[in-house]
């Protein structure tokens, strides 16, 4: 079906601009533009109906890849879904050209600025930056001086915020210069964005962002002395942060071991990645923690984020930072006001971008001119920080509020800048059944290469769906959207992706970060202790129930106490056993104890948002499932809990490749399995008052260690105490055995590099090989008759277990042993 | 010309095993125009590891060192020995009023080369510029009194209103409580004056050093009984950066043995430590500042 020319002219869906504010999709006369005409071509005869399965299929996406950042909200602080548009911002070939020129050009000029700033301070030697931007500046960090180096780069990657004005030109809003956040997004809206509008994507011929990355990855390595054999490491500040997700995302997607301070160290002036065989060199850092956070010794002194000795080292030249330390000095809002001076000082050039007028309280023509126009300006902190005051708009403000924001600023001019209010440009956005004009903003991306910038082709815009306010932040509700810089011609529909490569650390033990290990370990351990919790509270039930309870009264009495106990509680001895069980109901689901099976499921939650990237989706989607349970657990909440733990261990079992890591993970729940099952026997099998165990007390027993089925499936005849202990402790054949988590252990310990302290190692080897032998050789008979001697051997075990768990954990997580 | 030899003493007592450490040390006296450090020597125990030297934004000498074997305890002793003459005592007739001082200042700074004094007239996070510092110097004479004058006047201002007490404060005392209190030690004497003098327009340093105190008449000089000392160093147009001791009242002399300068304490703590491992610790300081001369040669 052909479209007639007029109907082809203005915008579907009764869309229309704003009137005062540039719109993207049509021009003031309502016409739509170039690129826009091409999109809702593509979209077809019914443009809703479509926009409306893609939102749906994007909804998915966010949703089943747990796409998320962390919200600050207070008590709701937590990961949110990811707001993602699925209609896209086009920006034509010509205008990606004009915009490039720009970015490329701005990327020199404050890479040159920050050179000096950190180097020979020639800038302010000569007056060309006034003193007081730097002088009295909190990001101006002095340790930090002589990382400038007039040959080296200082800015490599480097993110910026454009808008439009209302005459259509591109505008600077803000620069991010220390450690921009975004890539990760911008790549996972791509993926997300092209499967929701597949052939409106492949149509249009929209710029690959995979050139970008391979060229990305390629300049970081140049970084290093040795770029071919270059370690890199994406140093992040961990899961609380509010863009983790994405840290993790490109961490995975680059290939570079996603790493917090504590998994790094100095020594020789170079940094080392502590791993499970020792420290390996790190030659390059991406850097995503903020510079002032970076270095307990000389910069913020308390900070856990940091590595101690970093600025030395980077002083020292033998690591390079993505970025250098200390951009953040020029993320004031003062130096815009001397960016076109600067240009054309330091480049010989005009600012080719120009940003939005900036008048600095620090000079006195430009104080006369913020107090004069308060009404019209935004005015802004000098410096920012934790303390500073919000940007204010004075077009807002009552006449007494503007007086007394004049008062403020002519009490410490210097302080404050008084910026021009620009209204942002529209673009169309699907929101509520909708499509809408919403103001917006696009960060762009560069990255150093080859003694030039290179400019991803794409972005991460982000709009206000209210369609009024000034202030764009995904913060405060804004939602996001992939940005498609098309392309003069079609682009070849099978793009050359970078070639594969392994995972080192698969292949090579010796490389798993000793946190990484660290962090599997307990999720094993946790995993199977809560496991073992809800199994049990699961069979408490019936257990407890009369007729069973009066069989055998004792036994009943001493499995509650035994469960209350593992959750390191004990009861009055006079509480009765309906009494027992409700408080029992009313332990687990209490957060604030902190061996409940609540506080275990929750460092369960918090190992496994550390170790996400790890792990295969659905366990996130468990996971999810899981931190929706009740907070009473009733018999209806344990069943959906096991199956849900159920699930995660098939996940662990099945999902994950079998490296090191998985190794630890294993370890964890084999030693946590072990400990659990001699626990049990410890404390249920000889009745307190010395009599034998009765069939009933057997029965629960092997019920509790989950066995009761496979040693019926085993053993014929009646149970006797003997036959129990056989499968619950000798029999190599009961996965949920004791001969079993030690065979194992046996195994995984053998397999385990020992590098790092390879006396240390074997002492543990031989040690889990003796208690394989003590299984073994243990006398049945004898454990079945004597209650103590049994309990002595339990114990024993037991503290072997634990003795082994801290070794492990002293050797290759806290390299705390040297030999 | 006194030449002094200084001992400075550290140790970091912890309740457990520390895997691992490291330091960042500013001990090294600076060389000046009134004083030469003729040598420096640090011994630390455990061994430390890659000990290395990097001078700093200001001038200092940080020492970096990483110790890598278990340990509860790290001591760090550093030994100077330090020459010293008395600096002609500035005469505040050549100096101006402070009135006349801050457009110097500014034409300093605006001008070529003297942009660094900027950093020197700003809050800094130990100096916050508080109005009850600023109100210490109400009513003296910025108009007419030569400035070395009005610095010395703000001194014994200092004197009738705060008093010396090692136990009022900590390191961590806020300004504004040390203020309050009307007692302190030399940091917190340097810092209110340092908030002082910068809100009224003339930049000033930090400087922490060593002092030489003298024992009561015949009795020996006690080892280890001194600690640190700090002072401020006041920018005069006509003069430059001049010392004054504003705990003891007086413009520095020949026992004033400079170390570091800096914005605040914070630019330049003496030791600055990061451990794996330990718990909690206990700092042990001690200090001796001897006179070469009295430093008398073993006998048999």
């Amino acid at each position: 079906m052909s479209t007639s020319p007029f109907i082809s002219r203005s915008a579907p869906l009764a869309y229309a601009g704003k009137g005062n504010r540039y719109d993207e999709c049509v021009d003031a006369a309502g016409r739509l533009r170039g690129p826009w005409s091409d999109f809702f071509e593509h979209l077809g005869p019914d443009p809703a109906a479509k926009l409306r399965t893609a939102t749906d299929a994007c909804h998915r996406a966010i949703l089943e890849q747990d796409v998320s950042m962390n919200v600050y909200l207070g008590d709701q602080s937590g990961a949110q879904p990811w707001p993602l548009d699925a209609v896209p911002l086009l920006i034509s070939p010509e205008e990606w050209k004009q915009i490039t020129r720009g970015l490329r050009q701005r990327a020199h000029l404050l890479n040159e600025i920050l050179v000096d700033l950190y180097g020979p301070q020639k800038l302010l030697r000569e007056g060309h930056l006034p003193a007081k931007l730097a002088m009295a500046n909190p990001h101006f960090l002095r340790a930090c001086a002589g990382l400038g180096k007039p040959d080296s780069v200082f800015l490599h990657s480097y993110a910026v915020d454009l808008a439009r004005s209302p005459d259509g030109k591109w505008w600077v809003i803000e620069d991010r210069l220390d450690a921009p956040s975004g890539l990760g997004y911008t790549l996972q809206n791509r993926i997300i964005t092209r499967q929701a509008l597949p052939d409106i994507f492949h149509r249009a011929p929209v710029q690959r962002l995979y050139q970008f990355f391979h060229g990305y990855r390629a300049s970081l390595e140049a970084l290093a002395a040795h770029p071919e054999s270059a370690n890199i490491t994406l140093l992040s500040p961990g899961p609380a942060n509010e863009t983790y997700f994405e840290q993790a995302y490109l961490s995975r997607y680059l290939g570079y071991t996603l790493a917090e301070g504590e998994d790094l160290i100095t020594r020789d002036g170079q940094v080392f990645l502590r791993t499970v065989g020792g420290l390996k060199r790190t030659d390059v850092l991406v850097r995503r923690v903020d510079s002032d956070f970076c270095d307990p010794l000389e910069l913020a002194p308390h900070s856990l984020l940091g590595v101690p000795g970093l600025v030395q080292a980077a002083q020292g030249g033998q690591v390079a930072l993505a970025n250098q330390l200390g951009g953040r000095a020029l993320e004031t809002p003062a130096l815009l006001a001397f960016l076109q001076p600067l240009c054309r000082h330091i480049l010989g050039e005009e600012l080719l971008l120009p940003s939005a007028g900036t008048w600095w309280g620090g000079q006195e023509g430009p104080l006369n001119h913020i107090l004069e126009n308060l009404h019209d300006l935004v005015v802004k902190p000098v410096f920012r920080g934790p303390t500073s005051a919000p940007p204010r708009y004075g077009a807002r403000m009552g006449k007494a509020a503007r007086a007394e924001l004049a008062d403020e600023i002519r009490a410490q001019p210097s302080a404050w800048c008084g910026q021009e209010r620009v209204l942002h440009g529209t673009t169309p956005g699907w929101h509520e059944g909708h499509l809408r004009p919403m103001p917006f903003i696009t960060r762009f991306f560069l990255a150093w290469k080859d003694g030039d910038y290179m400019v991803m082709p794409g972005g991460l815009t982000r709009c206000n769906p209210k369609g009024e306010d000034m202030i764009v932040s995904l913060q405060q509700g804004s939602i996001s959207k992939d940005t498609w810089v098309l392309d003069e011609e079609s682009v070849a529909s099978t793009p050359s992706l970078p070639p594969a490569r392994i995972n080192e650390a698969l292949r090579h033990p010796a490389a798993t970060p000793s946190s990484m290990a660290d962090n599997f370990f307990w999720l094993g351990r946790y995993l199977e202790r809560c496991s073992q919790i809800v199994r049990k509270l699961e069979k408490m039930s019936p257990l407890i129930r009369d007729e069973i309870a009066t069989l055998d009264p004792g036994v009943s009495a001493d499995a509650l106490r035994f469960v209350l106990f593992a959750q390191d509680f004990t009861v009055p001895a006079t509480a009765t056993l309906e009494q027992q069980a409700a408080l029992l109901r009313q332990i687990a689901g209490d957060r604030t104890k902190a061996s409940s099976l609540a506080s275990n499921l929750e460092s369960l939650g918090g190992l496994l948002d550390r170790v996400k990237v790890r792990m295969p989706p659905e366990a996130w989607q468990i996971l999810r499932q899981m931190r929706r349970r009740p907070a009473v657990l009733d018999g209806a909440a344990c069943s959906a809990l096991q199956q849900q733990l159920t699930a995660f261990e098939g996940l662990t079992a099945e999902g994950m490749p079998r490296d090191t890591t998985w190794r630890f993970l294993d370890l964890g729940r084999r030693i946590e399995r072990g400990t659990q099952l001699l626990s049990l026997l410890a404390g249920l099998l000889h009745p307190y008052d010395g009599g034998a165990p009765t069939e009933f007390r057997l029965q629960t027993v092997l019920h509790l260690a989950d066995c009761l089925s496979t040693y019926r499936s085993v053993f014929h005849g009646s149970l006797n105490t003997e036959a129990a202990l056989d499968w619950l402790f000798h029999s190599p054949e009961n996965p949920r055995g004791l001969h079993f988590q030690i065979e194992h252990i046996n195994t995984h310990l053998a397999l385990l590099p020992e590098e790092l302290a390879p006396q240390s190692v074997a002492t543990l080897r031989s040690l889990a090989s003796r208690m394989l032998s003590d299984v073994r050789l243990a006398k049945l008979e004898e454990l079945a008759s004597d209650a103590v001697k049994a309990n002595a051997m339990f114990m024993e075990l037991r503290a072997g277990l634990t003795g082994m768990s801290d070794r492990l954990t002293q050797i290759y997580f806290s390299h705390a042993v040297a030999s | 010309m006194i030449t002094y030899c200084i001992t400075h003493e550290t140790t970091y007592q912890h309740a457990g095993q520390a895997t691992a450490a490291w330091q960042m040390l500013q001990l090294q006296p600076r060389n000046e125009s009134a004083q030469e450090c003729l040598d420096f020597q640090l011994q630390i125990s455990p061994p430390a590891q890659d000990l290395v030297a990097r001078t700093d934004y200001f001038g200092n000498t940080r020492h970096f060192f990483s110790i890598r074997e278990a340990h509860r305890e790290l001591s760090i002793i550093s030994r100077s020995t330090v020459r010293r003459g008395n600096e002609a005592s500035p005469l505040p007739g050549i100096t101006g009023p402070l009135d006349a001082a801050r457009p110097q200042i500014a034409r300093l700074i605006g001008g070529r080369g003297q942009f660094e004094l900027e950093q020197y007239l700003h809050a800094t996070p130990l100096v916050p510029l508080l109005p009850g510092t600023a109100a210490l110097a109400d009513g003296l004479d910025a108009a007419t009194m030569p400035l070395l004058d009005w610095i010395g006047a703000l001194g014994k201002r200092f004197s009738e209103i705060f008093v010396f007490d090692p136990k009022a404060t900590t390191i961590s005392t806020p300004l504004a409580r040390a203020l309050e209190l009307k007692r302190g030690v030399c940091q917190d004497f340097t810092h209110l004056f340092l908030s002082c003098v910068r809100q009224h327009g003339l930049p000033a340093a930090y400087v922490s050093g060593y002092l030489l105190t003298n024992p009561p008449p015949g009795r020996p000089r006690l080892r280890g009984a001194d600690a640190m000392h700090a002072w401020v160093s006041v920018f005069v147009p006509e003069v430059g950066w001049v010392d004054y001791d504003p705990t003891n009242t007086c413009f520095t002399g020949d026992g004033h043995l400079v170390v570091a300068r800096g914005r605040d304490y914070a630019d330049l703590s003496p030791t600055r430590g990061v451990f794996s491992g330990g718990g909690t610790h206990r700092l042990k300081i001690g200090v001796t500042v001897e006179p070469e001369h009295e430093i008398k040669p073993l006998t048999g």
